[in-house]
């Protein structure tokens, strides 16, 4: 979400015209007797730029696209690509210090970029509705849900109190919310996340809009339910006659609902055409590029992930030609220039500057990379962790007439991990796998249970015993912006803990630090720098070093990828695989990611609600997947395939994660589970053996 | 000496000059109030230099004179030349005024980080405790604690004035800095600290406080205000300094006030010199946030 938001909710007023509204109405296009063969939407040659410190940044150099009736476009780019930019200058949310320095947006024969306040008001919420990434934030906590979608109808529509609530009670049965009449009168924070981005949803589509944009919509949303959210999106917009554009990263989306994608690097459209066009045959070598690195689960496990080198250019300071050059492997000469969308052999227009090569199949992305078996860990030797049966419960009270109630995050969890190992723990927000990772961390502390580290008996260790343990497990956090200290250098970060314990000294230090940056991937004279001058993938390379900087046996990686742009996301997991061999670590591997994990992982485990509900080997989980939880995440994971995502059914993907303090008595997952009987209602089952090292907690895997 | 000490020597004289150079290009407005304090450092320091007349010196022949040539301020009740007692006034005021905040300051700033930092019953403790102080009015706890602690000086500096100016503010102190401190607690930096094994003092002092620069530098030269405000209201009550000893607080109470129709000038100067501190110190402070943010060298 773009730093100058931070309330969306205030955005979506804007867009719904609370704040601006003048009680002027345009002319309905329709009336006006537009032809229906021109697009709806075309924007051309939008130019933006931003007054920053560092001078004037060119968010958006020359963007040209269409969006046509009824059709679903996506831009795709990584971030800093400037597709936000795009949704926000066409929506005139744009932060005040963003100009529009050229281009048009032709919204029914109009320029949305040149029509005043009152028109801009008139349209958006009516014409053009928007869905924002973040539904925690998007609804103004203040008021009720009903409040806040009738509040469209009533500025745009006209609609009296009753009228409006009626048609609010049938939006809330469209976007699958049940119980629509009494969770009308409910406030956000009642609402899961998935439900309201649902409400969110309704509001978009509450006029009837002839455009929906969606920035990012289920960014923040856990596999399962972006799935359903997209498809009750999609499903809506085909059913309206509406015309979606999707703004996204995640290339799997863009293949199962875009019919037209857009792709975009550094400011500038890299390749736009028919989605299953771009994804079967790209025409640029950055398109091509995005899509090796992704990884995927319809794809043998590779030894190395490919990459993109290098790291998006500063859109301050960007090269004249083709922005990807600097990182392409195949560039010439001829990138140096100026370049524009040209017609490719597919009907696409790429903008590189050798596709006619490429569509001769003369040049490739990337050469073919090696299959990899997982580590299979040595019956004999001793485990580096060893968790028995952790349990972590949290006294909460959910009013302060109501008694406490007990929450257990983590409910009876035993793993182990032994050296050069790799476990990958998967679960959906909210199972319990962070607050696991941070009672093995000791960061919070386990209400029964044992945690055993290098033969240590770790669960109870305090002060010095536990600073002397704390020297074999480090961790990598999510977020690289925060997980470093922004008044300490790079070189401080690394080297103060190798000074504080004694590991190397003075000089000796400064050597080791520029060592360990050497071994990440980084050139040692950075250790002079702040985090703030450095990028994302940069920040969690620096983690990592300082997590190396122990000389530690187990990292514990939270989500260590997930916050990354997909190019950068498979360089950190080619890092982390090649630290691993070379210096023999174990990790584990939390993520709600099951393609990532695939890649890095040589055991996997499944959590559910604080349980575990499946651990296998790598490659049997992923063939021979038993517990129908384990089914539906791999069900749900979207893939950058056209063919292969248009074809999947979606009946398979039902309801959200249970709430933590309410859990369904028996299996947590029974709600959900079309195998599910009487049975599975009554008590937990636990985890036993099916297969060689093969565990379910399942009592109808077989069904 | 040798010649590589010398050298050395003159290496880091001229960082510093440079520093303070490129301090003063990027800062003027921190620079500017940097000046002014030094002004007034100056001022107290060479004080008998400096002013033109003694500070004690009745005249009872130019009583509540406006001001004129020879009495660039004009005089007070007692005739005595109310720049002169200004600038003695400076020594007491920065002596105490900012020894004072800054105590203040950093026992509250303090108490308040480890209350974020450990939580649990040590800050339910702390935070009740500071409910408790900070329902008692300011100034009855300070003289009290002024009362109850006598004088202790050390030169021309009471140090027991100093505490009982101090420890009232404390808790203000430590109530803005805990707010501030509680969010930095949870960043994932400070739990990587704690993965690394750092004791807590090394963490508290060197990688939470560090990043409370920002509250910090505001508060205290709130604070200076506070505490010269304080100051007079204590020499007021008798408890502070002691008329006929030059304090800008006196200057500001008592007779003073009820004069101010026909000699606002008694009451104006030294108000003046009270905000222009106050001002001073604001512009330095926030001077040195943006320049302790490494967001701002590039």
């Amino acid at each position: 979400m773009p730093v100058w938001m931070p309330q969306t909710y205030i955005g979506i007023q804007k867009s719904t015209c609370k704040i601006l509204f003048l009680g002027f109405r345009v002319p309905e296009a329709r009336e006006a007797g537009l032809s229906l063969d021109e697009p709806l939407l075309a924007i051309k040659n939008l130019k933006v730029e931003f007054a920053s410190e560092r001078g004037i940044v060119r968010a958006l150099d020359g963007v040209d696209f269409e969006i046509g009736r009824s059709e679903i476009v996506a831009v795709v780019g990584e971030s800093g690509s400037g597709k936000s930019v795009t949704a926000l200058s066409l929506m005139g949310l744009l932060p005040r210090t963003a100009r529009v320095t050229a281009g048009q947006a032709v919204f029914e024969g109009r320029d949305l970029l040149k029509m005043s306040s009152a028109d801009l008001c008139a349209t958006r919420g009516r014409d053009i509705g928007m869905i924002f990434q973040d539904p925690m934030t998007s609804l103004n906590p203040t008021l009720t849900i009903g409040f806040q979608i009738g509040e469209t109808l009533r500025e745009h529509l006209g609609f009296g109190p009753a009228e409006s609530r009626a048609r609010t009670l049938e939006l809330l049965k469209w976007v699958g919310i049940p119980d629509a009449e009494s969770r009308l009168d409910q406030y956000p924070h009642q609402f899961s996340g998935g439900m309201r981005q649902r409400v969110m949803i309704a509001i978009g589509l509450a006029c009837q809009p002839k455009l929906l944009i969606a920035d990012e919509p289920t960014t923040a949303l856990d596999v399962t339910v972006q799935a359903q959210i997209l498809d009750l999106m999609s499903g809506l917009v085909r059913k309206l006659g509406a015309s979606l554009l999707i703004i996204t990263h995640n290339l799997g989306v863009v293949a199962r609902y875009a019919d037209r994608v857009v792709v975009m690097y550094s400011g500038r459209i890299a390749e736009r055409g028919e989605a299953s066009a771009v994804f079967n045959n790209p025409r640029h070598f950055y398109t091509a590029g995005l899509l090796n690195s992704a990884p995927r689960l319809d794809a043998p496990v590779q030894d190395r992930l490919e990459t993109i080198e290098g790291q998006p250019p500063d859109p301050a300071n960007r090269p004249e030609g083709c922005a990807f050059a600097p990182r392409c492997p195949h560039k010439i000469a001829a990138c140096t220039q100026k370049l524009s969308l040209l017609p490719t052999d597919k009907g696409t227009l790429s903008a590189c500057a050798r596709q006619e090569e490429i569509a001769a199949g003369h040049l490739h992305w990337g050469g073919k990379a090696q299959g990899a078996e997982p580590t299979l860990a040595k019956q004999d030797e001793p485990a580096i962790l060893t968790v028995d049966n952790l349990v972590k419960h949290y006294m909460v009270s959910a009013g302060w007439r109501s008694p406490m109630r007990i929450v257990k995050a983590v409910d009876g969890v035993s793993l182990s991990i032994k050296p050069g190992q790799t476990i990958g723990l998967v679960g959906e927000s909210g199972c319990g796998k962070s607050t696991l990772g941070r009672m093995i961390l000791r960061l919070d502390d386990p209400t029964s249970g044992r945690i055993m580290i290098g033969g240590h008996d770790a669960t109870h260790a305090k002060g010095d015993d536990l600073r002397q343990l704390r020297r074999l497990f480090q961790v990598v956090f999510q977020d690289p912006y925060a997980s470093l200290n922004p008044r300490k250098t790079i070189g401080e970060a690394i080297g103060e803990p190798m000074r504080v314990h004694g590991i190397a000294k003075g000089a000796k230090a400064n050597q080791r630090v520029a060592e360990l940056l050497n071994q990440v991937g980084l050139r040692p004279e950075m250790a002079d720098r702040f985090p703030h001058q450095m990028s994302g993938g940069q920040r969690q390379r620096i983690g990592i070093a300082r997590a190396l900087a122990m000389q530690p046996k187990l990292i514990i990686c939270d989500e260590a990828v997930s916050a990354l742009d997909v190019s950068i996301q498979a360089q950190v997991v080619n890092l982390l695989t090649e630290l691993k061999r070379s210096m023999n670590l174990s990790y584990l591997f939390i993520a709600h990611d099951l393609a990532v994990v695939r890649h890095i992982a040589d055991e996997v485990l499944v959590m559910y609600l604080g349980r575990i509900v499946e651990r296998a080997p790598r490659d049997r989980l992923y063939a021979q997947p038993q517990h129908p939880y384990t089914r539906m995440l791999l069900a749900a994971a979207p893939s950058p395939d056209p063919q292969r995502e248009k074809a999947r059914s979606q009946a398979a993907l039902v309801g959200e994660p249970p709430s933590p303090f309410a859990p369904p008595p028996g299996c947590a997952f029974a709600p959900r589970c079309p195998l599910a009987n009487e049975e599975c209602r009554r008590a937990p089952p636990v985890l036993r053996q099916t297969g060689p090292d093969h565990h379910v907690a399942c009592l109808r895997s077989e069904a | 000496m040798s010649d590589a000490s010398t050298h050395t020597h003159m290496a880091t004289h001229k960082a510093l000059s440079t520093t303070l150079w490129r301090f003063a290009r990027r800062q003027p407005l921190g620079a500017a109030g940097a000046l002014l304090i030094l002004a007034f450092i100056i001022c107290g320091l060479f004080a008998p230099w400096v002013s033109p007349y003694d500070p004690f010196d009745t005249n009872f022949s130019a009583v509540l004179e406006g001001p004129s040539r020879a009495h660039w301020f004009g005089t007070d009740s007692f005739g005595r030349d109310v720049l002169s007692r200004i600038i003695y006034g400076s020594r007491s005021a920065l002596a105490l005024g900012v020894t004072a905040s800054l105590l203040g300051a950093a026992i509250g700033g303090l108490i308040g980080v480890m209350a974020a930092y450990y939580g649990g019953k040590f800050d339910t403790l702390t935070q009740r405790l500071i409910d408790i102080i900070l329902s008692i009015p300011v100034i009855v706890l300070a003289l009290v604690l002024a009362a109850v602690l006598g004088k202790h000086e050390i030169g021309a500096l009471d140090l027991n004035l100093v505490l009982a100016i101090a420890i009232p503010n404390a808790p203000r102190a430590a109530r803005i800095i805990r707010s501030a401190a509680l969010s930095i607690c949870r960043m994932p930096y400070i739990e990587a600290a704690k993965t690394a094994g750092f004791t807590d003092m090394r963490i508290i002092l060197g990688h939470i406080a560090p990043n409370l620069a920002a509250p910090a530098l505001v508060l205290v030269p709130a604070f200076v205000a506070q505490a010269i405000l304080m100051e007079s209201s204590l020499s007021f009550l008798g408890v502070g300094i002691v008329e006929p000893a030059p304090s800008w607080g006196l200057m500001l109470s008592g007779v003073a006030v009820s004069l101010f129709a026909e000699a606002p000038w008694t009451v104006i100067f030294p108000g003046l010199a009270i905000s222009v501190t106050v001002f001073a110190f604001s512009l330095l402070g926030d001077a040195l946030r943006d320049e302790l943010d490494p967001k701002s060298r590039s």
